[in-house]
């Protein structure tokens, strides 16, 4: 059965830009949940802050990380907010400034033994 | 769930727990009005190259078909075959049933089986 | 008994510790510095223990090898190239060995050395290709233990042991400190070759080890990469004894029989013959399961030494075609002793480029649960790294420029 796609490895990396044309950021992860039985895609997680999270969460934890400008950057776009009509250019229908941001928080108890 | 940690080149293993290549790509389907549903997963070459350079993809693809019906198209698995066991995705389907491993089942034929001791 | 399997340690750090670019560039740093360069293989050991460690307990925590997991975490373009920065040194790595086994043939045979070349490639093609992963651990694990001649002979030279121990302490006592660092950095190259920690990882899947391995994963990295490093000291001190008071500079192969020649007469050059090319193989096989291991991983494909090659074709296939590939280097008659100091210099400027997937590994809790790093860990593995990468900014324009 046909239907219209977009491809989450292609997607990854994409720039988004808001309904103003600004720059939101890289598009860094997409959040699944089970909605009706189905796995949805709920949120999608744009930023620096977005791609420390989904590489190495870890790192939150470390204290001069929030001085680097780059990692304080990140947005949780709600799929409401994000146009994929086309997919190799997928939008923003909000402006910046209405959108989410991501905190960098610790997201792990402290480190284990090694 | 976390599509791009979580997903995307996760090891896949099939219905008999054999390695059955990575997760190279993810299908989302477009539902006006609706949030995007998790698909299918793709597991291919195909698709592994398009990541890098879409034309390197299709210039795969046009050989790939011409080693037989079905080919040259990336191998979908819907994602309802899916469990995922902590960091390693297991499928419902034996791999063998699959273009999956196509290109290793050619190997073993063609070459792997003509040399001594192959079975040990 | 877990703790037998303490062969997969020492076939690790035979295969990173003693091959013949090691003992080669050993035998010249001892003849040229004395025991001065004892250190730098002390911290050599202390990482590559501390890296063979965590890699194993990624095996045993997550049941994946390391490389299979980092590909997975960082994803396909940071996986890549991984992947192809360890190939290439690997690779060069490989083809000195091949050119080793030639070598160790040469001087048994006197015959061709293009010839033995090929009668290398076709003893390590039969041996990958018939012999399970079990035996193979075995036979060049417990097989290595036969260099501690080396450490025997040097014992039997009486050597000052006071100097010796001076040598465990970090000091430069000498004019030419650009040839030190460039010995420096050749021997933390030395110690710490990734497919080391590749093919110990691995093996400690193909040996099915899970949580309850921990701790004998920690006897087992520290036994083994101890015990290569013990002989990679017994080798330099050796070298210091016979070849540094008489200003004697090492730079071929030939020169080797006469470190075992002096203390067992005759039979010494059969001793060195024999642990040669036990190291050589061992290495050889080590080498080239671990470039196509991380093949295999990175692509996903099934893959096992201990699985009969028409199980993993593609997998048998790769270090097949890896050992054919990498004798071309040799039999074009490339030096191998060069590759090695070529390879073993790059992999000491690489090691802060794997340092950081594997950091972002050895601290994700998805993989390794409550089993992660501690300070400590991190803290040693960024020093050496720092370390290995600081001293080849100095070395490798040295390497360049034929210093």
């Amino acid at each position: 059965m046909k239907f219209a796609e977009a491809h989450v490895e292609h997607l990854l990396g994409a720039k988004l830009h808001d309904s103003d044309g600004r720059v939101v950021g890289r598009l860094e992860e997409l959040r699944v949940e089970i909605v009706d039985g189905d796995h949805v895609v709920t949120e999608f997680h744009v930023g620096g802050a977005a791609m420390i999270e989904r590489i190495a969460a870890f790192m939150t934890q470390l204290p001069f990380l929030r001085h680097i400008p780059f990692t304080r950057r990140g947005y949780r776009v709600s799929w409401v907010d994000v146009d994929l009509t086309d997919p190799s250019h997928p939008r923003v229908t909000r402006p910046r400034a209405a959108l989410t941001r991501m905190s960098l928080e610790a997201s792990e108890g402290a480190a284990g033994d090694s | 769930m976390r599509l791009v940690a979580e997903v995307l080149d996760a090891q896949l293993r099939d219905s008999k727990n054999r390695r059955s290549g990575r997760v190279d790509g993810i299908v989302l389907e477009l539902r006006d009005g609706k949030p995007p549903r998790l698909a299918y997963i793709e597991v291919s070459p195909i698709t592994l190259l398009s990541r890098f350079s879409r034309r390197l993809a299709r210039w795969y693809a046009r050989h790939d078909r011409r080693l037989g019906e079905g080919r040259g198209v990336a191998t979908r698995i819907p994602w309802t075959r899916i469990t995922r066991n902590g960091e390693t995705l297991t499928m419902d389907i034996d791999a063998e049933s699959t273009p999956i491993n196509a290109l290793e089942d050619w190997l073993r034929r063609v070459i792997v089986e003509r040399i001594p001791g192959n079975k040990r | 008994m877990k703790i037998f399997q303490i062969a997969l340690g020492i076939l690790a750090a035979i295969g990173g510790f003693v091959d013949i670019g090691d003992l080669v560039f050993n035998v010249a740093a001892g003849a040229t510095f004395g025991y001065q360069l004892l250190w730098v293989v002390v911290v050599g050991v202390v990482g590559i223990t501390v890296y063979s460690e965590m890699c194993g307990r990624v095996a045993a925590v997550s049941e994946k090898a390391v490389f299979d997991a980092v590909r997975e975490r960082v994803g396909f373009g940071a996986g890549l190239t991984t992947l192809v920065a360890a190939q290439i040194v690997n690779l060069m790595t490989l083809a000195a060995e091949i050119g080793g086994m030639a070598i160790c043939l040469r001087l048994l045979s006197g015959l061709p050395y293009r010839w033995l070349i090929l009668l290398a490639i076709v003893a390590i093609t039969l041996v990958v290709w018939v012999v399970s992963f079990d035996w193979i651990e075995r036979i060049f694990g417990y097989g290595g233990l036969c260099l501690l001649v080396f450490a025997v002979a040097a014992v039997k030279l009486h050597p000052d042991w006071g100097d010796v121990a001076r040598g465990f302490v970090p000091h430069v006592d000498t004019s030419d400190t650009l040839l030190y660092a460039y010995f420096a950095v050749g021997l933390l190259g030395a110690a710490m070759t990734p497919y080391e920690v590749y093919f110990y990882s691995s093996g400690a899947i193909e040996e099915k080890w899970d949580e309850s391995y921990i701790m004998t994963n920690r006897a087992i990295a520290a036994t083994g990469m101890g015990l290569g490093g013990f002989l990679s000291l017994s080798v330099l001190v050796l070298a210091a004894i016979v070849f540094h008071p008489r200003g004697v500079s090492v730079d071929h192969y030939q020169q080797l029989p006469e470190l075992l020649t002096t203390v067992f007469g005759r039979p010494g050059f059969w001793l060195v013959i024999a642990s040669l090319g036990i190291a050589c193989m061992g290495a050889t096989l080590e080498i080239a399961l671990s470039l196509a291991y991380m093949v295999a991983q990175g692509f996903g494909w099934n893959w096992g030494e201990n699985l009969p090659p028409r199980e993993d074709a593609r997998f048998a296939l790769t270090y097949t075609v890896l050992i054919i590939a990498a004798s071309v280097f040799v039999v074009v008659g490339v030096d191998p002793l060069k590759l090695t100091e070529i390879s073993m210099s790059l992999t000491a400027a690489a090691l802060p480029i794997g340092t950081f997937p594997f950091l972002i590994l050895m601290n994700d809790r998805a993989y390794l649960g409550s089993h992660t790093n501690g300070h400590f860990s991190n803290a040693v593995v960024l020093f050496i790294s720092a370390l290995a990468a600081v001293l080849a900014v100095v070395a490798i324009p040295l390497e360049l420029i034929g210093g």
